[in-house]
């Protein structure tokens, strides 16, 4: 491949970007049932755009679907769509982005882009031949032969100069050869004819007709024959010549002038030329107008997020030296009144320079929403409901890391509301909702964490089939009579509840809510829901606005210090012996406020000489994992710091069977190097 | 050596043509995402060889190359072309491009074409 491999992330980067605008202006041609003028320039230069590109890169696939849509916006532009029939040009459009966003995810995974194009390609061409039939002839045909009178009038007098009359000037032939495969011969010459013009007092040349289809091939053949008339030295004539780009031989020769292979145009005069030219020009103007109304989008260059780590890492890293370099100035009997207020300036600037490291790493929640924008429109065009989509506050912005792991949780939830909670036309205008389903996606943030809901106007979860399944399925802690709506809606995220199909005829969901559950936990998040029957459902995600600064607790075994996430706690106690039970297996568990947790000794898990063994002695931690509390043991707890979460060291993380429950490190500023906890691996 | 301007719209194609030319001598001493930026940065940066992309926002590769060679008709601009542009291509040469190249290029093509006019 001609191209660096690192410009594949370049391409696949900015394909999408154009994809997603193209998306953008999709959807809103389609509210609208038909694109603007400017809508459909901009969508045929996305379109030439990732032509180009993809061509560039060896993508042959996506560069011919691209070029086929680029003709059919191309037709649009010029001809409109006659029978006023949008929808099967957004569909082939559409399918067409999932198409290239699809070889882009291959691409992504460093697997070939291999798809075919051959089916989409071959919709795209059935509309642009729709399009074509349904123009009216009469239209069509006079714009394309007022075209051809154009082109006739500009190769016939634009570049025939004006012989002066008794003038005797030598005759030339000039013939000359393009690189092979520099493409566009026909328009080559013309710039050849263009640049010597100028030297020349007459001139004619073969093939005549530089704007006929054949030309160009004609030119590969036979080469470009040009007969001059010029006073100029021969040299002149050359040195323009030597300047055309791709220019493989030519050779120019003196011919005499009643040489019978010198056309009979070049002795005919022509004024024609200036008027031809003017008229090109007000055509040019016209594609400048068009072009004007192009809205300037790019305003950002992209970064790769590998660069951000480091650089991110690197700060953290300045932080902590800074607060060492502080923290331990032995000055003696100095005066070091001038150091202090250094020190302080350091220290807000780097304050300010972490600021503005995290926030290069936010993102909009746009893409993430857009993909959900795509999912409602393919799910509800293949169910047959018809569901509107609502989003606000695409705009705010979170942690990269957070859009990524959010991602399948919400395609999960929505799915689900599409598919289960949204009902069908019939249905609902049974139930007196409007026809259209409304399903809403919203995000805000709130202090440090960014709240997103999605709810639907749809049927709502059933209470009673969710406790009759939890019951079978003896998830039930308590009885029934005491639980509240909340505690039987969240029964739906144990694990246990169910994948099967069963309960999807009654209430539509629990698919795999656990795995929602499970992701957005991992990422210290939580999810919560609401449902009225037969209203709908409301679920609610909080998730940390980024997952690199961590609000931890710190606590040590040994002369090793740890850091267990805070959300993580539920409290600290001092343990008393009395509490403790020791099962026949020799397993620990310990009573809080009337339960049984089992008891998990760190110094004994993670095998570390020192540390005390004394119940009396050491400290107790009540955590919540995932699937179930427990108190962890150890020596003293330390206080609370807010600290930036480092992964692991390579060499370290290449033994991560042995590191369960251990999920990065931090450094802290007196230089101590802390273990995050993972308290799902404990 | 020759000072080049990248005009393009697509930072994938500045990239690879900067990519493509930092094998030759010559030196890309500015970029532009639009025409309009370009016409800008050509009258700050006054480079030797200009690489023009024709379908750009906001003013597109033929304006700027009209309005460059109003500022400096010797101005030495390449168009950067895709099959199915002939006529925009064609409005360029006859407006004062001094050549112009057809997307998908190779190296050696567009390390020529500059080779030629520099």
């Amino acid at each position: 491949m001609n191209i660096d491999e690192s410009m594949l992330d370049v391409y696949i980067y900015e394909t999408q970007q154009l994809l997603e605008a193209l998306e953008n202006t999709l959807f809103e041609g389609e509210s609208e049932k038909a694109l603007g003028s400017d809508h459909i320039n901009e969508i045929f230069r996305i379109m030439h755009t990732i032509k180009g590109a993809s061509s560039m890169m060896e993508f042959e696939q996506l560069a011919k679907l691209a070029h086929a849509l680029e003709d059919m916006f191309s037709h649009i532009r010029e001809k409109g769509v006659p029978d006023g029939d949008w929808q099967g040009i957004f569909d082939v459009t559409f399918s067409a982005v999932s198409f290239f966003n699809g070889e882009l995810a291959k691409l992504q995974d460093k697997s070939s882009a291999d798809g075919d194009a051959t089916d989409i390609l071959n919709m795209v061409k059935a509309q642009l031949e729709r399009l074509k039939k349904g123009s009216p002839a009469a239209v069509s045909g006079e714009s394309e032969s007022s075209a051809q009178e154009n082109m006739e009038k500009l190769s016939d007098g634009a570049y025939m100069s004006v012989l002066l009359p008794g003038a005797e000037e030598p005759y030339y032939k000039l013939k000359l050869f393009f690189e092979e495969g520099c493409q566009m011969e026909s328009i080559r010459a013309l710039g050849v004819m263009e640049s010597i013009k100028k030297a020349c007092s007459r001139i004619a040349y073969i093939p005549e007709n530089l704007d006929s289809d054949s030309a160009s091939a004609e030119i590969v053949k036979n080469g470009f024959c040009v007969y001059l008339q010029t006073c100029e030295n021969p040299d002149v004539i050359r040195e323009i010549i030597e300047t055309t780009l791709f220019l493989k031989t030519y050779s120019i020769l003196p011919i005499e002038g009643d040489d019978e292979e010198i056309p009979a145009s070049i002795r005919r005069a022509n004024n024609q030329g200036d008027e031809a030219r003017r008229g090109g020009n007000s055509e040019s103007g016209a594609a400048d107008n068009i072009s004007n109304e192009f809205i300037a989008k790019q305003n950002f260059i992209s970064v790769n997020v590998n660069k951000l780590d480091h650089l991110l890492n690197v700060v953290g890293e300045i932080v902590t030296a800074q607060s060492m370099v502080i923290n331990n100035a032995n000055f003696g009997d100095l005066d070091r009144s001038g150091f202090d207020a250094a020190a302080q300036q350091l220290h807000s600037l780097i304050n300010e320079l972490q600021d503005i490291v995290m926030s290069i790493r936010m993102m909009p929640m746009s893409t993430l929403f857009q993909k959900m924008r795509r999912l409602v429109r393919e799910m509800a065009k293949k169910l047959g409901k018809n569901i509107h989509l609502e989003i606000s506050g695409e705009e705010t912005e979170v942690d990269k890391n957070v859009i990524d792991y959010l991602s399948d949780p919400l395609l999960h939830i929505i799915r689900n509301s599409v598919d289960h909670g949204i009902e069908d036309e019939t249905v609902r205008a049974a139930a007196g909702k409007p026809a259209r389903g409304k399903i809403s996606l919203e995000a805000h943030t709130t202090g440090s964490d960014v709240i997103v809901t999605i709810s639907d106007d749809g049927r709502g979860l059933q209470k009673e089939a969710i406790l009759k399944k939890a019951q079978e399925k003896g998830l039930l802690t308590k009885p029934v009579e005491e639980m509240t709506d909340k505690e039987i809606f969240s029964l739906i995220f144990l694990p246990g509840f169910s994948t099967s199909s069963e309960v999807t005829e009654y209430s539509g969901r629990g698919v795999g809510m656990d795995v929602v559950r499970k992701n957005i936990n991992q990422i210290g998040g939580s999810i919560s829901l609401d449902s009225v029957e037969g209203k709908g459902t409301t679920h609610t995600i909080r998730i940390p606005l980024t997952l690199t600064i961590v609000d931890g607790m710190r606590f040590s075994v040994g002369k090793t210090s740890f850091i267990v996430p805070t959300v993580s706690v539920l409290s600290a106690v001092k343990p008393d012996p009395k509490d403790i039970i020791t099962d026949p297996e020799g397993n620990e568990m310990i009573m809080l406020q009337g339960e049984c947790y089992s008891l998990v000794r760190l110094k004994d898990f993670f095998n570390i000489e020192e540390g005390v063994t004394d119940i009396n002695e050491g400290m107790c931690m009540h955590i919540s994992s995932e699937d179930r509390d427990f108190c962890i043991f150890f020596d003293y707890l330390d206080g609370e710091y807010q600290v930036v979460v480092k992964p692991l060291p390579s060499y370290l993380q290449q033994c991560t069977s042995s590191l369960s429950g251990i999920g990065g490190c931090a450094i802290l500023g007196d230089g101590s190097i802390n273990l995050i906890l993972d308290v799902n691996g404990l | 050596m020759a000072k080049i301007m990248i005009v393009d719209d697509a930072a994938f194609m500045r990239i690879t043509i900067k990519n493509m030319l930092k094998k030759s001598s010559h030196e890309v001493v500015g970029e532009a995402e639009t025409g309009k930026v370009a016409v800008e940065r050509y009258k700050l940066l006054n480079p030797d060889i200009v690489t023009m992309d024709i379908t750009m926002p906001e003013m597109d590769g033929i304006t700027a190359l009209k309005e460059i060679i109003k500022m400096d008709p010797s101005a030495k601009v390449i168009m950067v072309s895709a099959m199915g542009q002939e006529a925009m291509v064609r409005e360029a040469v006859i407006n004062g491009a001094k050549g112009f190249i057809v997307k998908p290029f190779k190296e050696e093509g567009i390390i020529s074409a500059i080779d030629k006019l520099a």
